[in-house]
């Protein structure tokens, strides 16, 4: 390779696993076999070095989403760009940094402007492979004696991009015009800082100049850790050995993500349906076609190859949206890293596997392939239904173990992502957009031995952590009234989902403050398709407010508030206080129409995960400990579990009441339940007349079975329609 | 190389193992001969005696039945060929109204029927009278109309076969 450019040695890779399978053309490990010792000790050291970058970087930040939710990534690269290693964080973007800096490469930028140690490079565009606008990607090239031998990265999820509406997640973006500041591949800095006209576009077109550039400074103290420490490294264990040993790092990843895969799951196809909705008509939009609700057709067919290769395909994948909910294939293939690194891979994790995944280009002018047709489709939270689309891989590699055994890594369906933003005048008397981390806390999926563990896990993040509610109240004029634990929110079967939690805030302090209950990854209308193996999936996201409230008087007159959600049917906050404008529920995902003010209340839940298997098949002892620490209702204990107990101060399961119970439910499935073909029968009737389907679901069908003709071929097939249907 | 005793795996199956003997199965390297162990356990605690071949679900298992391929229930019940999907000759209850979503979801809770249905399938009946075995020794007849499969899917999606239908007369329509 030596004398060879980089775009060049790019070029050589790749013949190099076209002709041999292997990533670098590496048929054997020789720094491994060598000496394990040494390999796994360098290992170990680099991921380390990234892991202090990350303390460094999230310490220097200044937005909460870093300092307090480590909302952040820093990575170590090859020169070619693939991650070898990455540090704790948001796992998604290992992909799209190292795409990013192939993309530099591929650009000519070795040639102008040419690289060199100091150098700062940035993207935040979609267009050029980035994912949202406000996850800054970054990348250092890290020279020794003068030679290019890897790259550092950062991203860090900023508070403000400067979109339409303030903060970060733009779900309202009616087209990429809207997403904000736009940094375009470009090189942003160079001896170790920022030029000053990026500070100024920074300070110009953000709400948060202070935030996102204390964000940027933050990346770059990761980086420059990471260069620092790096070089005291190659002197200790030579060059040769980092450069050889960091490329066996991505190729050894790449067998395990094979060697898994082929010994833990079986060859075949599997397909997964996924929905998720976007009711937006009759809300607060930007512009006029946006008044519209969407429903989002994401599903997965995954084809395990005899060579232990996997296939993903995207066919039948519905329509862009008037909004922010459009990923590109790029960005979407990279941010598959993140599904990857919970369900199959947990050593090694770095570029290695992607080499093993090959994803079908997604149908074009569908969500997840939206600028060819639509160049202005907006990206400003493409994680929505990138997110719930990669969710499917843990239902769908959690049947697959299943088959071969593997009981212990087995999990249903991840839970969704709402996020909660507030935009206004803080306690302090400066202005502040930006995140709350309540997100980062779902349950966990329910796994194929027990139950999901509550508010512990997140799909985008293995960091879960959703902050201190104290330090949440430094930076936002909100106090908590309750942060509580949901009962009955990982869905229900033999083992539920990790339970979800609910933030119950009061405004405090400030003259008016936006709420932004947001997308990035919820539904409202629909309930997750992740029913695995009978069991019921979680309920929709349905969040509450009040406005204008009598709260002040009620806190005077020492009377109790809201402080937790409350029964379904029964909301505390409809009955505990009065309000002028009362939302409850309020269909999410939504902008305030008008601030909110001093006293106003917020009921923001976050889901649970998924379950798996027939409720009433649940261990009613698992049940007695739900309901007596109020994790689930009478209601759901008696009528979907089929479990009879008594309540004495505490609740007692009768065991031989709850059998005779479940009897009668599986005599009462006898009733209602009809051969297939009956209801096909009729069913078939209701999709030719359009019967029960709201205008979401019919032009859901009609953009898939259009951009994926073979689909809507067996969509026809199926129901026995004429070759001309359309919805 | 890991290996994990047959009385593990069938704790772990059945929700028992301790924690620590988890997390140690989740650490190591896979016992080469998970598989057959899996299928052994399941042979045992089924009545019928056609050989596990490959396990669908926890409940539904590709067997081998007169020189054919076929998919049975634990409860004893025959689907037909693997090749053709299961749901098809299954029993359904469909939730496609407020009042039959309200029998699972609560006010707030509620999913839009106009957008969403639940289609609940079931084993039809039982061929043999099947009594499941766990490790604790507890026997239940759980396989009783046992619901094994939940899909919430906005009206119109296909029951799609593993094989797609490349014209309308190969696929098995009902």
């Amino acid at each position: 390779m030596a004398g060879l450019s980089l775009a060049e040695r790019i070029q050589a890779d790749k013949e190099a696993f076209a002709k041999t399978g292997n990533l670098f053309g590496l048929e054997t490990l020789t720094r491994k076999e060598e000496d394990r010792g040494e390999y796994e000790a360098l290992w170990h050291i680099l991921s380390n070095l990234c892991n202090v970058a990350w303390e460094t970087g999230c310490k220097v930040s200044s937005s909460p989403i870093a300092v307090e939710g480590g909302d952040a990534l820093w990575g170590l690269h090859l020169p070619t760009g693939e991650a070898i290693c990455v540090s704790r964080g948001i796992t998604a973007h290992p992909g799209l940094l190292a795409d990013m800096i192939k993309n530099f490469i591929n650009l000519g930028y070795e040639d102008y402007p040419g690289f060199h140690q100091g150098d700062i490079f940035e993207n935040n565009d979609p267009h050029y492979g980035g994912i949202h606008a406000p996850d800054f990607d970054m990348a250092m090239p890290l020279f020794y004696e003068g030679k290019l031998v890897a790259w550092a990265s950062a991203v860090t999820h900023v508070s403000d991009c400067g979109s339409v509406t303030p903060g970060s997640v733009g779900f309202l973006n009616p087209d990429c015009y809207s997403d904000g500041l736009c940094i375009s591949m470009e090189k942003v800095g160079e001896n170790d800082a920022y030029y000053p006209w990026y500070e100024r576009r920074v300070r110009s077109r953000t709400r948060t100049p202070d935030f996102v550039m204390g964000d940027a400074r933050g990346r770059l103290a990761g980086c420059v850790t990471i260069r620092e420490r790096l070089i005291e490294v190659i002197e200790k264990y030579g060059l040769d050995f980092f450069l050889e040993a960091t490329q066996e790092f991505v190729e050894d990843s790449r067998r395990y993500a094979v060697g898994r895969v082929k010994t833990q799951t079986v060859p075949g196809r599997i397909r997964k349906s996924q929905f998720k909705d976007l009711a937006m008509k009759d809300k607060n939009i930007i512009l006029g076609k946006q008044d519209v609700d969407c429903l989002m057709a994401l599903p997965m067919e995954l084809e395990v190859g005899a060579d232990a290769g996997v296939r993903l395909s995207l066919r039948g994948a519905s329509g862009t949206v008037p909004f922010g909910e459009n990923i590109s294939p790029t960005a979407l293939k990279s941010g598959l890293l993140n599904g990857y690194s919970h369900i199959v891979g947990f050593d090694m994790f770095n570029s290695g596997p992607t080499a093993a995944w090959d994803v079908e280009t997604p149908p074009s002018g569908s969500w997840a392939n939206p600028f060819e047709v639509d160049y202005s489709a907006s990206s400003g939270v493409a994680w929505a239904p990138a997110v719930m689309w990669m969710s499917n891989l843990y239902e769908v590699f959690g049947r697959l173990f299943q088959m071969r055994g593997f009981v212990e890594e087995m999990a249903a369906g991840a839970a969704t992502t709402m996020t909660a933003e507030f935009a206004g005048i803080t306690q302090l008397g400066y202005y502040l957009a930006g995140l709350t981390l309540e997100q980062a806390s779902n349950g966990s999926p329910a796994r194929g031995f027990a139950d999901g563990e509550n508010s512990a896990w997140c799909i985008y993040t293995p960091n879960a952590d959703f902050g201190n509610a104290e330090v949440t109240e430094l930076y936002y004029p909100i106090l908590y009234l309750g942060r509580n634990i949901e009962p009955d929110s990982g869905g229900y079967g033999r083992f539920r989902g990790g339970l979800g939690h609910t933030a119950v805030w009061m405004v405090h302090n400030t003259p008016g403050m936006d709420y932004q209950c947001g997308d990035a990854g919820m539904r409202s209308k629909v309930v997750s398709n992740h029913g695995m193996y009978g069991a019921y999936p979680t309920f929709p996201d349905s969040p509450s407010y009040a406005h204008d409230t009598n709260v002040k008087e009620l806190i005077d007159a020492q009377e109790p508030l809201v402080h937790d959600r409350g029964p379904a049917e029964a909301p505390t906050i409809d009955t505990a206080i009065k309000a002028r404008d009362l939302q409850s529920p309020a269909p999410a995902p939504f902008l305030t129409p008008e601030p909110l003010q001093n006293y106003d209340i917020i009921v923001h839940p976050i889901s649970g995960a998924q379950a798996m298997g027939d409720p009433v098949e649940r261990d009613p002892a698992a049940i007695e400990v739900d309901l007596n620490k109020g994790w689930t209702s009478p209601r759901v204990a008696s009528d979907i579990h089929g479990v009879v107990a008594s309540h004495n101060g505490a609740y007692t399961v009768d065991a031989a009441a709850t059998e005779a119970r479940r009897a009668e439910i599986r005599e009462e499935r006898k009733k209602s339940a009809v051969p297939f073909k009956e209801w096909w029968t009729e069913e078939r009737k209701k999709v030719a007349a359009k019967e029960n389907m709201d205008p979401a679901v019919l032009d859901m069908w009609r953009s898939s079975m259009e951009l994926s003709p073979d689909y809507g071929a067996e969509l026809r097939s199926f129901w026995d329609l004429p070759d001309d249907f359309e919805f | 190389m890991a290996d994990f005793h047959k009385a593990d795996v069938e704790k772990l199956m059945d929700g028992v193992l301790a924690w620590p003997a988890v997390q140690e199965m989740m650490k190591s390297p896979k016992d080469i001969d998970r598989f057959d162990k899996y299928v052994e356990i399941l042979q045992e605690r089924v009545e019928w005696d056609e050989p596990i071949l490959l396990p669908l679900t926890p409940a539904l298992f590709i067997v081998a039945k007169d020189g054919e391929r076929v998919v049975k229930c634990r409860c004893g019940h025959e689907f037909g060929d693997y090749r053709v999907n299961w749901k098809i000759s299954a029993l359904i209850n469909v939730r496609d109204t407020e009042e039959s979503l309200a029998e699972v979801y609560k006010g707030r809770e509620m999913p839009d029927p106009a957008w969403v249905q639940l289609r609940e399938y079931c084993v039809p009946g039982v061929v043999v009278s099947s009594r499941w075995r766990s490790s604790r020794g507890v026997v239940r007849p759980i396989s009783i109309f046992c619901r094994i499969s939940t899909r919430s899917i906005p009206s119109g999606w296909v029951v799609r076969c593993p094989t797609p239908p490349s014209t309308r007369t190969s696929h098995p329509t009902p």
